[in-house]
């Protein structure tokens, strides 16, 4: 398939393009603004960080999988219940396999690992009325875990330079260029500000996309 | 008075603050040393460059008359102690300007003092460094800023000691503080320099300072001295008179009814010397002022045309809802009848008045639409425009015409 049509496909079905690059262009954090509680609060350093995605990474698919599969024929009140109901049974299975790899760290989190349970990045999909094949549960939950951990590194990385002038432990300024990242209230700010850079990336995308079809429709 | 004169008088605003806050500058560079020129600069600068890489971002004309970031940017400058690292003037400064200001709609629109908001950024990030004092004359290094620090009289008082400093010394500034808002005599004199030439009103610096005042005097918190001691050091120590004079008059940020402004002034008091009191910063009439603001666009609401005390027909049939205004019914005697008759005649009278007021306003509406669709013609030579003189102007104009 030449640029061309490419260009001209993927304008054409916008929505679509949205919806395949998860990661990036509908990425669940940073334009559907889920999770924001432990990300904002835990996410400090790249460690929490690290920590955060291996648990999301833990529940997330798993808990869409099985509920896909139980929930095939039940009502949407039925679905509603057991989607925190699986994913509170997943997050036991792997919180005891957090706690045999890395000891005590995942309790650094405090609340904010059990409380990704009922987060809406897990819990939103029980509002589908249409049922999810179990293929694409598979697809969907990788893809959203995918946007999640890319953002929640990212920004726990950058949280922990500007906060501590580290990244990882490792010492890189001695100045603390914004000693708040640290503090929730400063994650909160963050998250916003990256928010903005986001859209503003995704809208910049889409510009481009529709300057190129412009660009080929005039050349011919 | 029209728009484009309101924002005439914000423009010559800001620029009549850049002058006020020179004396101050000047004040401070000979009261610590010539790195106050420096940390302004830098201040200046990263205003200014945020301004443009925001417009650009956005997609707007960069607009080289707004001054509003500068004058923030330098009032917050004049909160700090001479010490201060540039990088936490530069990286507040920046974000002060991003997000206060531009995220929110940018010029004119945006909610919170831009000085304020800079001022609680610094202290929560860098509180050693951004709430520390130097005393007056002690050698400071010109680039890392590193210089003796000693205890400010706002800390000494919070910490609850009391400040040996004379009268003289704390109306000189002339004490261990912030740069530029300890020099009381420099500042009240510029902001009499601000009354004459309107560019302040009395309303706001006055009901604040008073309501600060009286809760000094009420519930003094330095114990040992006179009420009137107690009141002395709390008003001269620390920067509630610079606070009065430049934060709290930003035109963005205040109301422009008159009472509006005056219990604005009030509720920034009681905060303020609430959060002196009980919080944890010295700075307490930032955090206060930040907090007032977001009701701003409230008291506005509440006091002008159409709000609740000032429709006084909404007003009373509120009260005739209550019941609370009813009379009992007065005896019918001979002079009653005449004072009804009386009563009657001048409402007849006055409804006369009123229906030719409502045709003088509605020629007067005519010419000002007439005025609205050839707005070109009228020209604006003064910096406050003389609506009256304009219509007249143009009035004769169209004579001049034959239309």
């Amino acid at each position: 398939m030449d640029r061309k049509t490419k260009v001209n496909r993927e304008l054409a079905n916008w929505d679509d393009t949205v919806r395949r690059r998860k990661v990036l262009l509908s990425n669940p954090v940073f334009i559907k603004g889920l999770a924001l509680a432990p990300l904002s609060v835990a996410a400090t350093t790249l460690g929490n960080s690290l920590m955060l995605s291996i648990a999301v990474i833990l529940i997330l698919t798993p808990t869409r999988v099985i509920t896909s599969l139980i929930t095939r024929r039940m009502s949407v009140p039925l679905k509603t219940f057991f989607y925190p109901l699986t994913s509170a049974v997943v997050f036991g299975f792997a919180y005891y396999a957090m706690y045999k790899v890395f000891g005590t760290w995942p309790l650094n989190m405090g609340a904010y690992l059990p409380i990704l349970v009922v987060d809406p990045l897990i819990v939103k999909n029980f509002e589908k009325t249409r049922k999810e094949s179990f293929l694409y549960s598979i697809i969907n939950g990788l893809r959203n875990t995918a946007g999640f951990v890319m953002a929640c590194i990212l920004l726990g990385t950058i949280r922990e330079f500007l906060a501590y002038g580290s990244i990882g432990g490792l010492s890189i300024i001695s100045v603390k260029l914004l000693p708040m990242a640290r503090y929730s209230f400063g994650g909160f700010l963050i998250i916003g500000v990256m928010c903005a850079l986001w859209n503003m990336y995704v809208n910049i995308y889409h510009d481009k996309l529709k300057k190129e079809a412009a660009g080929y429709e005039l050349n011919g | 008075m029209n728009k484009t004169s309101v924002k005439i008088r914000e423009q010559s605003h800001y620029d009549d603050m850049l002058l006020a806050l020179l004396p101050i500058i000047l004040c401070a560079c000979v009261m610590y040393s010539a790195r106050v020129l420096l940390v302004c600069v830098v201040a200046f600068l990263t205003a200014r460059i945020s301004d443009v890489a925001m417009a650009v971002i956005r997609k707007q004309e960069v607009d080289t008359s707004d001054k509003s970031s500068t004058v923030a940017a330098l009032v917050f400058c004049m909160m700090l102690p001479v010490s201060v690292p540039l990088y936490i003037v530069v990286v507040t400064v920046a974000v002060t300007v991003v997000l206060g200001k531009h995220a929110f709609g940018g010029k004119d629109v945006y909610p919170f003092s831009l000085a304020a908001l800079a001022m609680c950024f610094a202290a929560v990030n860098w509180p050693n460094q951004a709430l520390a004092a130097v005393t007056p004359l002690t050698k400071v290094s010109f680039w890392s800023g590193a210089a003796e620090s000693a205890l400010s009289g706002a800390s000494q008082i919070k910490a609850g000691g009391l400040p040996y400093v004379s009268t003289i010394n704390l109306l000189l500034g002339y004490h261990p503080g912030a740069m530029g808002s300890a020099f009381i005599l420099v500042i009240l004199s510029v902001a009499v320099f601000l009354l004459v030439g309107k560019r302040i009103t009395w309303h706001i610096p006055v009901s604040f300072l008073a309501t600060c005042a009286i809760i000094a005097i009420v519930f003094p918190r330095i114990y040992g001295v006179s009420r009137f001691d107690s009141l002395k050091l709390e008003l001269l120590s620390s920067a509630l008179i610079f606070y009065a004079v430049f934060m709290l008059n930003e035109p963005a940020t205040t109301p422009h009814n008159p009472k509006a402004k005056i219990v604005f002034g009030v509720l920034s008091g009681v905060l303020t010397m609430l959060f002196r009191y009980f919080g944890s910063y010295e700075i307490g009439g930032c955090f206060a002022l930040l907090l007032v603001n977001a009701t701003e666009g409230f008291w506005d609401r509440l006091f002008s045309a159409g709000g609740i005390f000032e429709n006084s027909r909404s007003f009373k049939a509120w009260i005739a809802q209550l019941g609370l205004n009813k009379k009992k019914a007065a005896p019918v005697t001979a002079g009653n009848v005449e004072i009804k008759k009386a009563k009657k005649s001048a409402a007849r009278k006055s409804a006369d008045k009123a229906a030719g007021s409502a045709d003088t306003g509605n020629q007067l509406l005519d010419i000002i639409s007439a005025a609205e669709d050839n707005i070109d013609q009228v020209e604006f030579t003064t910096r406050t425009i003389d609506v009256k003189q304009a219509l007249k102007e143009l009035e004769e104009k169209q004579k001049k015409e034959g239309r």
